[in-house]
Order: structure tokens, then C-alpha cells, then sequence
């Protein structure tokens, strides 16, 4: 059984909701952090323990912007995602990013390129 | 201070036409603050709003951490961002040690001499190998300035008699989409 999680956003971190419906684990708004292992730790030990269970992942970057720390953060949690997934785990990513803001673009796609799992931009209007 | 330095401080900043000017405690907590005026004033493009919040959030977050002058253990240093029809530019400075600034001058020569293949891949090297958060100078944040950055980035470190190094830096983004 996936435990809940669900995070308010707060001026420096993105909300962080799962949906286990659907499978989906979504991170929304912007990123900054002044600890980022406070504020990522404890989400991938989340992430560790569904992928001990087998269950099958959805994860959703809604993310209007994040700093270097944020992004460092998120290229350890997407390793682990990606090692899950060569193992036979069920996992895929979607990054969001408003359209015409190529800078995320850039972000998202920069993050995933050397990444096996299913990965995928969307811009949203 | 003298009511006339008032007057010294409005002209040298008017003549600069300036977006935002901080200077002292640079706080974690006031950066939503800051950012939230910045994309006020910056709401046009989506992109290029982005663009100036990254540059001046690895700007502000570089002083609260590793300024030598620290209030409360969080940094103080000066920031001043000046608008022309062609660019933002940004301008930051701080007190550093001798070994700081030996450091970042390596740091930053090596980022003025690469193009923009050249960052990308020195940025993904470094984010690959740089080490966990919390230890501290994986020089990501410069990195991600220097990006950002239409030109390569102008730096003077000034010694001064019985004080540490002045670190000063100017950045100048595009207001043309990069």
C-alpha cells in the first residue's frame, strides 16, 4: 500500500501531491530552497519506498521555476526513478512548462536526456 | 549621513535607470519578496521574467551563503539590477577570503572562455559529479549566471588595506529572446 503524500506549497517549495488513483506524483510551482536535501530527502525516501513495493509511478514536473540546488535534487531523484525502471519498474516522467518559457524547456530537457525511462515534455498555455 | 549623500546615491542610481537595488543582509525569507517584484516589472515575456529571477536567485543565494559578512548567518552584500532598452544588468558584490577569490577566478576564467555547447556541457559534468547538497561550491550557481549571461561575465576582486576581498561581478542578460 503507497503511504499518502501531499505537500502545500510554500513561498520556496512546490506543492507536492500523490494521487494513488491514478498513480501520479505531481510537483507544482517554483523551487528555491535554502536546505534542498530538507525538502527532497524525505520525498525520495517516499519514492524508495514505493519502488520497494513494486508499485507503478507517475511523476509530473509542474514547475514555473527552479534554482540550481532544486535542479541538482531532482537529477539524483530522476537517477533512482530511471534505475527503477531498468529493473522492470513501472515509472514515467511528464515535465510540464508553460509554453514559451524556453528556459524550463530547456530545464526539462536538459534533465532527462540521458535517461531511459519514458520521458516527455508538455507545454501547457 | 549627510542629507546631500542622498541626493549623490539618487543621481548615480537614476543615471542607471534601476530595477531593484539591495544592499546589506541578503535573507532567504525575503526573496519572495524580491522575486515577486522583479516579475512585476519584468511581465512582457514569460521567458525573459524567468530568465531574470534565475540569475538574480543564484546571485542573491550566492552572498547569503558564502558573503565573509553575515548577519544573523545569513550574508550581506550588495545587488543592483539597472534596465536599457537592450539588457538587464546585473550587479553583485560581497566581501570574500583571499582563498574565495582565488577560487573564483579560476572558476570564472574557466566560464568566460566557453561557449554556449561548451557551458551545457561543463554544467552537465558538474551537476552529474557535483557533490550532495550541503556541502557547499559546486560552483553550479555562477555556472547557471554565466549561461544566462549574452557575453562573458565581468568580475574585479579589490583589496583594500586591513579588510578581506571585494568580489565584484556584472552579468548582462539579453532582453532579446536568447
Amino acid at each position: 500500500m503507497t503511504p499518502p503524500l501531499n505537500l502545500s506549497a510554500t513561498e520556496f517549495t512546490p506543492a507536492v501531491r500523490y494521487d494513488a488513483s491514478s498513480c501520479e506524483l505531481i510537483f507544482e510551482g517554483e523551487s528555491y530552497p535554502e536546505n534542498v536535501a530538507a525538502f527532497f530527502g524525505p520525498i525520495l525516501e517516499w519514492i524508495r519506498k514505493v519502488m520497494s513495493e513494486s508499485a507503478e509511478l507517475k511523476v509530473i514536473f509542474a514547475l514555473d521555476y527552479l534554482n540550481t540546488s532544486s535542479t541538482k535534487a531532482l537529477l539524483d531523484l530522476l537517477s533512482e526513478l530511471d534505475a527503477y525502471h531498468l529493473k522492470g519498474g513501472k515509472t514515467e516522467v511528464i515535465w510540464r512548462y508553460r509554453a514559451g518559457v524556453e528556459i524550463m524547456q530547456e530545464a526539462g530537457a536538459e534533465l532527462g536526456e540521458d535517461l531511459h525511462l519514458p520521458y516527455r515534455l508538455e507545454a501547457v498555455e | 549621513m549627510e542629507p546631500s549623500k542622498t541626493l549623490e546615491f539618487y543621481q548615480l542610481m537614476q543615471g542607471e535607470n534601476p530595477l531593484l537595488c539591495l544592499a546589506g543582509v541578503i535573507r532567504q525569507s525575503e526573496l519572495p519578496a524580491y522575486s515577486q517584484l522583479l516579475k512585476s516589472r519584468v511581465q512582457t515575456n514569460p521567458n525573459l521574467q524567468t530568465i531574470v529571477l534565475t540569475v538574480f536567485i543564484e546571485l542573491a543565494q550566492n552572498i547569503l551563503r558564502y558573503s565573509l559578512e553575515k548577519i544573523d548567518e545569513e550574508g550581506v552584500g550588495v545587488i543592483w539590477i539597472t534596465e536599457s532598452p537592450e539588457q538587464y544588468q546585473f550587479n553583485s558584490g560581497n566581501w570574500v577570503t583571499w582563498e574565495q577569490s582565488e577560487r573564483l577566478k579560476v572558476w570564472l576564467d574557466e566560464l568566460n572562455q566557453l561557449d554556449a555547447l561548451g557551458l551545457k556541457a561543463l554544467r552537465k559534468d558538474r551537476l552529474h559529479h557535483a557533490p550532495p547538497e550541503g556541502s557547499r561550491g559546486a560552483g553550479l550557481g555562477l555556472l547557471e549566471v554565466r549561461r544566462r549571461s549574452m557575453k562573458p561575465v565581468e568580475y574585479a576582486f579589490i583589496s583594500t588595506p586591513n579588510k578581506p576581498i571585494f568580489f565584484s561581478l556584472t552579468v548582462n542578460i539579453s532582453r532579446e529572446s536568447l
